[in-house]
């Protein structure tokens, strides 16, 4: 623009300089007259103006008639202005008009100009939304695209130019900024231009799909549904044993979902409730987390329903049963022990174990105690399992002449764990203690010990009838002789075929000579 | 004094003079010396009298004749003792070093359930037993020209006077007590008795020496 506004400059200053009729009338300022062959005073000499004469002229004209002043200056500055066009603006969707807040949206904009480059200017796009049952538009992007006349792309007589707001991706993030006070309904988008002094709109022009003017889109909510409801717990639940609850909350439309967990007691009225805001997923709930169940609820039967909602949305499910937690005892154990036959320790001898434990309260109850032990070479084995009353009196429990080890826990530290069946004052099940180390020795018998003498008896017993058997299979004994008497009979196998040697008989001779 | 019986003690001092517990192993290396030993100069025995009779021969022998010749039956019952005498050596060497670890790094000790086993030493010994028999029957299937090598026929190449043939038979009782001792030693283990250890020892070397206290004293007496 300004090296077409110098162009003209420069071709209005030749015509000055060859017309001399164009010459300002006025008053000249001296320098112009004492430059000669410039024509200053409107000379026809035909020669050049120089740059100060022009300006001259434009002094004067600026003072002798304004208007036309006006005019030329703006004529130099825009070209011809009452030849420009407004460029049009129309927003591009190709995608279904029905979405929900988490979908891509990928709203594009575009611009058409039919103006030569010379006359573009620079164009600054935003987005407007309207919510729904709004009575206006607001602006949606926080920075401008902007369109400079060099953007647009040449498609035969038309220039145009596309491109989107990069954050504008999805509803909720508009939802976000607080622009969609309804959560469903016909939301609408238009876009708006500024060149600087005027302002246009989409809606001033009129398109046909993928184009429009004001994109309406119906924006719309899937509920959230929950399913696969359950309790885990064991069977025979205390209120203090582990219980979950645990369900699939799914929303469609992928939102964040307020999950609320309603205890309720055997008649139905809520005596707890807790909320969990979340993805879609599983939601699950501890009660050792939560603190639903106390001591005072060993005993009682409850239900559980859960409510849920997306921020649009909400629903519920019906009420499940469970849990129904049991009375036990108010278990309390101490003095674990463990005593060996005899101070040595040895794995083949037997061991008693001990534990004291009574209940709490007034009432009787049946409790398991299990004995474990292991060493550092063996994994926990279950030795004894007893089933004893436990009362407000403290009683000992005994498990008595166990024998829990076997050779390979020789030469071993042993340690020794009990496991009830209900929880203790320190809410274990489980006690545990480090027994004294197992003797090294391995063999249980002494020598003299009669398994001993039966081992060495059979041994020796066995190794003299087995060579006494072997030799009467043999004859080794009588073989040689015979052979060497000449009186081989029978065992001819020895007198190789090809060894016969008369010298033989001379041989034996020699050595009976020797014996 | 029988040289026999000066062999017998000269060969058993050899390990015995090996004294402690840290010893135990070079006992165990200088008795596989005297067995490997007798069983070289056994067959260098052999050769040596079958090149003799060929040099006064003047002629070729074949070995087949020769060993049928030379050898001499030493009665059933002695055979029978002798051969229950090496099996019971073998066994007494097995429990003595095998036992418990203590010149191996694996033992008896190692197989926990044999080793707590009611019966586990006399399962233990039979093993050790059976092996030696399978292994001395192999001995004896070869050919008549490797006579030499059969165990069961060992004494049958040498002269060995009823003295020799009751100290031989003595071995058996020695090495029963060298197998107590052994197992006396399994039985407190990981204690440890040196005296027991030493008394297996001696016993073992004393019997061992014996068994191959022929072989020896023909092989010196070849060399005059």
């Amino acid at each position: 623009m300004g090296q077409k506004a110098i162009c003209l400059l420069i071709i209005a200053a030749l015509l000055l300089s060859i017309v001399p009729g164009v010459a300002p009338a006025g008053p000249q300022p001296a320098s112009t007259s004492s430059s000669g062959s410039s024509g200053g005073g409107g000379g026809g000499s035909g020669s050049h103006l120089s740059l100060e004469s022009f300006t001259n002229y434009l002094v004067s004209w600026q003072k002798e008639n304004p208007a036309k002043y006006k005019y030329m200056i703006q004529l130099l500055s825009k070209g011809n202005v009452q030849a420009y066009k407004d460029p049009s603006l129309g927003l591009i969707f190709s995608k279904n008009k029905s979405v929900n807040r988490n979908e891509e949206l990928d709203i594009k904009f575009e611009v058409q100009n039919p103006n030569p480059i010379d006359l573009r200017i620079p164009l600054f796009v935003d987005l407007e939304v309207m919510e729904p049952g709004g009575n206006g538009f607001k602006k949606v992007n926080q920075n401008s695209m902007v369109v400079q006349p060099f953007s647009y792309t040449e498609q035969g007589k038309i220039n145009y130019f596309q491109s989107s707001w990069p954050e504008v991706t999805r509803l909720d993030q508009i939802d976000k900024m607080g622009l969609l006070k309804e959560k469903t309904g016909e939301v609408k988008f238009r876009a708006v231009y500024s060149d600087g002094s005027r302002k246009k709109y989409s809606t001033d022009w009129i398109f046909n799909p993928p184009y429009y003017g004001v994109l309406v889109l119906n924006l719309t909510n899937r509920p959230p549904e929950m399913k696969n409801i359950s309790l885990i717990a064991s069977n025979k639940t205390r209120y203090n044993d582990p219980i979950e609850y645990r369900a699939t909350i799914d929303d469609a439309d992928g939102d964040m979902i307020n999950v609320t967990l309603h205890i309720l007691d055997a008649k139905g009225e809520e005596l707890n409730n807790k909320t969990q805001r979340m993805l879609p997923g599983i939601v699950s709930f501890k009660a050792g987390e939560y603190g639903f169940f106390s001591e005072t609820d060993a005993g009682k039967n409850f239900t559980y329903y859960y409510s849920f909602d997306d921020g649009i949305n909400s629903n519920q499910t019906a009420i499940q049963p469970g849990p129904n937690l049991r009375r036990g005892p108010k278990l309390y154990v101490d003095k674990l022990n463990v005593t060996p036959e005899s101070s040595n320790c040895y794995w083949w001898q037997w061991y008693t174990f001990s534990i004291r434990a009574k209940n709490q309260n007034p009432e009787s109850f049946d409790v398991i105690f299990t004995l474990f032990s292991r060493t550092e070479n063996s994994d926990w084995r279950t030795i004894e399992s007893k089933t004893m009353k436990v009362g407000p009196e403290p009683q000992m429990i005994y498990f008595n002449k166990t024998e829990p080890f076997v050779v390979a826990d020789a030469n071993a530290t042993f340690s020794y764990r009990i496991k009830l069946s209900e929880y203790d004052q320190n809410g274990k099940d489980v006690l545990e203690a480090i027994g004294p180390k197992i003797n090294a020795k391995v063999v249980p018998y002494a020598i003299y010990d009669p398994v001993m003498v039966a081992n060495l008896a059979i041994l020796v017993f066995a190794i003299l009838v087995g060579s006494l058997l072997l030799e009467r299979k043999l004859k080794r004994g009588t073989e040689s002789q015979e052979s060497s008497s000449g009186k081989a009979g029978e065992n001819n196998d020895r007198d190789g075929k090809n060894t016969g040697n008369d010298k033989a008989g001379n041989i034996s001779a020699m050595f009976k000579k020797r014996g | 004094m029988d040289r026999f019986l000066l062999f017998a003690f000269v060969l058993a001092a050899i390990p015995i003079s090996s004294s402690g517990h840290e010893d135990l192993a070079r006992s165990a290396v200088l008795l596989a010396f005297i067995l490997v030993g007798a069983v070289a100069l056994h067959i260098y025995n052999q050769m040596r009298v079958h090149k003799k009779i060929e040099s006064l021969e003047h002629c070729h022998v074949a070995k087949e004749s020769f060993y049928k010749e030379i050898t001499i039956a030493q009665g059933s019952n002695f055979s029978a003792l002798a051969f229950a005498a090496w099996l019971m050596l073998f066994v007494a060497i097995a429990y003595l070093y095998f036992l418990v670890p203590i010149i191996l790094p694996f033992s008896y000790m190692q197989i926990p359930d044999l080793a707590s086993s009611p019966f586990g030493f006399s399962i233990f010994g039979l093993k050790i037993a059976i092996v030696a028999t399978l292994v001395i029957l192999a001995l004896d299937k070869l050919p008549e020209s490797h006579r030499e090598l059969k165990l069961t026929e060992i004494y049958s190449f040498y002269t060995i006077s009823k003295r020799a043939k009751k100290v031989i038979a003595l071995t058996i009782p020695a090495l029963t007590i060298s197998i107590v001792c052994s197992a006396y030693i399994g039985t407190i283990y990981p204690a440890h008795s040196p005296i027991g250890e030493s008394l297996a020892l001696i016993l073992l070397a004393l019997s061992a020496g014996t068994l191959v206290a022929p072989i020896y004293k023909d092989a010196v007496e070849g060399l005059r």
